[in-house]
């Protein structure tokens, strides 16, 4: 499935130092959810039902028990898996560029309750398009206007969902 | 065969019928662009055009309506196979084998068997509702809150044959996606769990999870790759299968079917389930288990068999009880009900004439569905032309509009993002995202089916093992959870004695 | 780049920011732009549809559109919290329903039922008791006494804890002094598919919801919770009639924010009051099974005072209030 050498095929013969590390992290994730799961779930009232039920915290408590145990195998395949030396990938992929992408939409996120749907989506578009590699300065802003205009009577008028408008212009 | 002459008399009585004809045409193309949308659901459009139903004559609105149902489920799995944003739920199971098949070059092949498999599991669906609704609906009534769990159960057992990989990082994410679904009100005491105070948090954010952890995950990791500028270079290939191919499908096709149209039947189950479990079907009865999940056509083709097979099933309990299994049924059943037909067991004896019509008519829906969907599928099929740097930001923009729309909810975009940044890290470590879904359908039913069947027998657990229905998918949960483990464990010692004689 | 509805926010915006302080002068030409009307509840449903019809039918009464905007979650609780926060400028409604006088007392949300304005009530629907057609119980005493007889035996299916059937089916056990085991269902249409199944012996939703079924020969109807017998089911006694006084239902209507400045206030409740006597209004409403009961704004804001004061006590007393 996925072109990174961390598919599974690679990962029955070994692992990198890097993806050993990861999975830590995850592991340590995962650990951290279930605990907070299991505080949370304690404190949860007692059932109201009285004998015929088994309360909010029943299921949750299961799951997350659950899931450490999972975890735990998961921690232990980890451990006694072999670290390889990385294969030095033909090309590294662009992190930083996933990362901004990820920023991008948080920041839109964060402007649409304020300016609404068009002007946020119409730089956003921009933005993603400038960020991916298409840097045309006279295609850009067309693709994008067009975009956002199509979305906008596609979802408002013949869906009948009305878009954010933005509480700026409320 | 007193049901076929009806049958052919309501075909008479559509024929003359010009405007109900264009209606449902009208209807299905809209229900295939809403499904194809992320976010816009068969419910959402049906409700959508209700209102313009108030006008029509009752066989008209019931058709357009029908229409946009039938084509809801069936658009969801386009942008499932060419783009891994499933518009729906049932096609997030589809998006597992048809986008596999774009990544090869075979997009065209998958969205043809799609295609056919919507019509043909809808078709059978309407057929075995015209012909057995008593039979089914007797049988529906027999499932009570502790079979609900049984099957809840048996679907969430799925997790196990669907996670490509690691079994344990399945079970992993499976078990993650069960944590997300008890967020929300309790369903039997109503207290709040796990929402921080937020009331946008009171129910299970559902299908902005979904739509972040495949589309957005996938767009963000559209942003790895370096040829950003070249087309994505996949061509569409040729639509129909071949002899061998269809060969292959058949036996997948008429087993999810009847699956399907089963599953829609029972109360509170619908087409994502039924696309889950036919799948798994199809794996257990297949003779090559393991190419599913890597572009296999009777993978895509028993998702789509028994996802839209449910629509007869679901119609068939709101027809024949008056009682509707699903949200979209449910807005159908106030269409009838506008129209002054009260669904319900007396629909079928005083309104004969009619409901045979409306039988005639989701034929002809379902006969459009193959016509329009094969038809359109060169055209839509081009997207896949597009500039990745154009497309990956139209993905996203889209993402956003389709998950506000669901709710109107700003919030729902930041579960939406959150779901996306976290489903992008898990693809990277291998974590598969449809146990995740699989476990947000499943686990809110079978924690309050559970809930309530312990309740309704007043606290003994006797109900696990004293019915029939429960034991034997409960029992069938078991197999499906424990053959993979058992497989893995067999490959995976001969993996090591290969692996020793190598060294 | 404003489309034409963003520049009209935008200078209702600029206009209410320069006209400083003048509540009453914002609104003289009410309303200016098209009105929202929150459905707390999704599209399809009874709430929804009744929303539906209600914006059709006012379009000769209003100047500017009602455009419906269903806000779902948390049974309701998303929607109304919305209406709650609204600008109080009157261009956004609600259609409030019965759980806002119920969702307060559970300790879920952060509003009370005094935060919203009454303008119309649009609509009311009594409980009642409805069995299988070949249940032993015939009448509601026999049903009343075998529950007396059997505690926690009988099992009654409801919408969801603490919804209004729920309530319903708790207040009638406290009055009769029985004791029910209620079970909750996703709703209604649920709740009545497990009593066709034979896996509970009652439910407690409102006559509209088991009518088909009714008809059909496979569901009676015990009683209903009513002040007087409903039109539509002429031979079903009220709870009344049978000696436990009891009256129970669930209503939908019109609000606004309670700061809502009073002339708004007054033109909504003129228009209500002429949409709800629309002729094509009532007749959607039947084809809807949904009992039409117009109340104007006053007095519907006493019923609701009076029964959030009385699910106030009910709640406390069978342990759902936190």
């Amino acid at each position: 499935m996925s072109s990174l050498p961390t598919g599974h095929d690679q990962a029955a013969q070994g692992q990198t130092g890097f993806d050993r590390m990861a999975h830590l992290v995850i592991v340590a994730l995962l650990c951290a959810i279930s605990a907070a799961v299991i505080v949370t779930a304690w404190g949860f009232p007692a059932p109201m039902l009285g004998g015929s039920d088994v309360g909010a915290a029943r299921f949750p408590l299961i799951y997350a028990v659950a899931l450490l145990g999972l975890t735990a195998i998961l921690l232990a395949q980890t451990l006694a898996k072999p670290v390889a030396a990385a294969v030095p990938p033909v090309e590294k992929p662009h992190y930083a560029r996933v990362a901004i992408g990820m920023l991008l939409m948080l920041v839109n996120l964060l402007a649409i309750g304020y300016v609404g749907y068009f002007p946020s989506a119409l730089v956003l578009l921009m933005a993603l398009m400038f960020l991916m590699g298409q840097r045309s300065p006279v295609w850009n802003p067309v693709i994008a206007l067009a975009v956002t205009t199509v979305i906008y009577f596609l979802f408002d008028y013949a869906l009948n969902v009305p878009l954010p408008a933005g509480s700026l212009f409320e | 065969m007193e049901n076929l002459q009806l049958l052919l008399g309501g075909m008479q009585t559509l024929a003359s019928h010009p405007m109900a004809i264009l209606l449902s045409i009208f209807g299905v193309a809209v229900g295939i662009v809403i499904g194809a949308l992320p976010g816009l659901t068969a419910t959402m459009g049906v409700a959508i055009l209700l209102p313009f139903t108030f006008g029509m004559d009752a066989v008209s609105g019931l058709l357009m309506i029908s229409g946009v149902f039938f084509g809801g489920v069936y658009g969801g799995s386009i942008t499932a196979i060419l783009l891994k944003i499933p518009g729906t739920p049932a096609a997030a199971a589809t998006a597992m084998d048809g986008y596999a098949l774009t990544l090869k070059g075979k997009a065209g092949v998958a969205l043809g068997v799609a295609t056919l498999s919507s019509f043909i599991g809808g078709t059978i669906s309407v057929m075995i509702l015209i012909f057995l609704a008593p039979v089914l609906a007797s049988i529906a009534l027999e499932f009570s809150a502790s079979e609900t769990f049984a099957l809840a159960c048996f679907g969430l057992s799925i997790i196990a044959s669907i996670s490509s990989g690691s079994l344990v990082k399945g079970l992993i994410a499976g078990f993650l996606g069960l944590l997300v679904a008890s967020i929300g009100l309790d369903p039997m005491g109503g207290f709040p769990r796990f929402t921080g105070g937020y009331t946008e948090l009171f129910n299970v954010p559902f299908i902005p999870v979904m739509i972040g952890l495949f589309a957005a995950a996938e767009a963000f990791k559209a942003m790895e790759g370096s040829e950003l500028r070249a087309d994505a270079g996949a061509k569409l290939g040729r639509l129909l299968p071949n002899g061998a191919e269809f060969r292959s499908i058949i036996g997948t096709l008429l087993r999810s079917s009847g699956l399907g149209a089963f599953i829609g039947a029972v109360p509170g189950a619908g087409s994502d389930i039924a696309a889950y479990v036919s799948y798994n079907e199809a794996k257990r009865f297949s003779r090559n288990p393991e190419n599913f999940g890597k572009g296999e056509l009777a993978g895509i083709s028993a998702c789509e068999a028994g996802a839209n097979a449910c629509t007869g099933g679901a119609l068939l309990t709101m027809m024949t009880l008056g009682i509707p299994g699903d949200a979209v049924t449910a807005v159908m059943m106030g269409a009838l009900t506008l129209q002054g037909l009260q669904p319900g067991p007396l629909l079928f004896k005083d309104h004969s004439d009619l409901v045979f019509t409306l039988f005639a008519g989701m034929l002809f829906c379902y006969v459009m569905l193959l016509v329009l969907g094969l038809g359109s599928l060169r055209f839509i099929g081009r997207v896949l032309m597009m500039p990745k740097s154009v497309l990956t930001p139209l993905i996203l923009v889209l993402c956003i509009v389709g998950t506000y729309a669901i709710n109107n909810s700003i919030f729902d975009i930041g579960i939406m993002l959150a779901a996306g940044v976290v489903g992008y890290f898990m693809q990277r470590w291998d974590f598969p995202a449809s146990p995740v879904v699989l476990a947000l359908i499943m686990g809110p039913m079978a924690e309050s089916s559970f809930r309530r069947a312990l309740s309704l027998s007043n606290g003994s657990y006797d109900f696990l093992w004293t019915r029939p229905i429960t034991v034997g998918l409960l029992l069938l949960a078991l197999v499906t959870l424990l053959l993979p483990i058992l497989r893995q464990r067999r490959r995976s010692s001969a993996a090591l004695t290969q692996g020793g004689a190598g060294a | 780049m404003l489309t034409y509805r963003n520049r009209l926010h935008l200078m209702a915006g600029l206009g209410a920011a320069t006209l400083f302080g003048a509540k009453a002068q914002a609104a003289s030409n009410y309303p200016r732009r098209p009105i929202e009307l929150i459905v707390p509840y999704a599209p399809g449903g009874g709430t929804d549809l009744l929303a539906r019809a209600f914006a059709e039918a006012a379009k000769p009464h209003l100047e500017k559109a009602i455009g419906v905007v269903n806000r779902t979650g948390g049974a309701g609780a998303v929607g109304l919290s919305e209406i709650m926060a609204a600008r109080p400028d009157g261009y956004k409604l609600g259609l409030g329903t019965v759980e806002l006088t119920m969702l307060p007392h559970m300790g879920l949300v952060s509003f009370k039922a005094e935060d919203f304005l009454p303008v119309a009530r649009l609509n009311a629907d009594p409980a009642a008791v409805t069995v299988k057609a070949d249940a032993p119980w015939k009448t509601l005493q026999e049903y009343l006494d075998y529950a007396k007889a059997n505690p926690g035996k009988v099992r009654v299916g409801n919408s969801g804890t603490g919804a209004i059937w729920h309530l319903s089916t708790e207040a009638l056990a406290d009055k009769a002094g029985v004791k029910f085991n209620s079970i909750p269902y996703d709703g209604a249409a649920p709740a009545v598919t497990a009593l066709l199944g034979g896996h509970i012996e009652a439910v407690g939703v409102s006559p509209a919801e088991v009518s088909a079924q009714v008809a059909a020969g496979q569901l009676r109807i015990l009683g209903v919770m009513a002040d007087e017998r409903l039109a539509a089911f002429p031979d079903v006694p009220t709870f009344k009639e049978s000696g436990t006084d009891i009256s129970v239902g669930t209503w939908r209507g019109i609000f606004v924010q309670k700061r809502a400045p009073d002339d708004v206030v007054e033109i909504l409740r003129e228009a209500a009051r002429k949409t709800a006597n629309e002729q094509s209004f009532k007749d959607t409403l039947k084809k809807l099974n949904l009992n039409w009961a117009y109340l104007d704004g006053p007095e519907f804001s006493e019923q609701v005072k009076a029964q959030n004061a009385t699910f106030a006590t009910l709640m406390k007393r069978i342990g759902l209030a936190r």
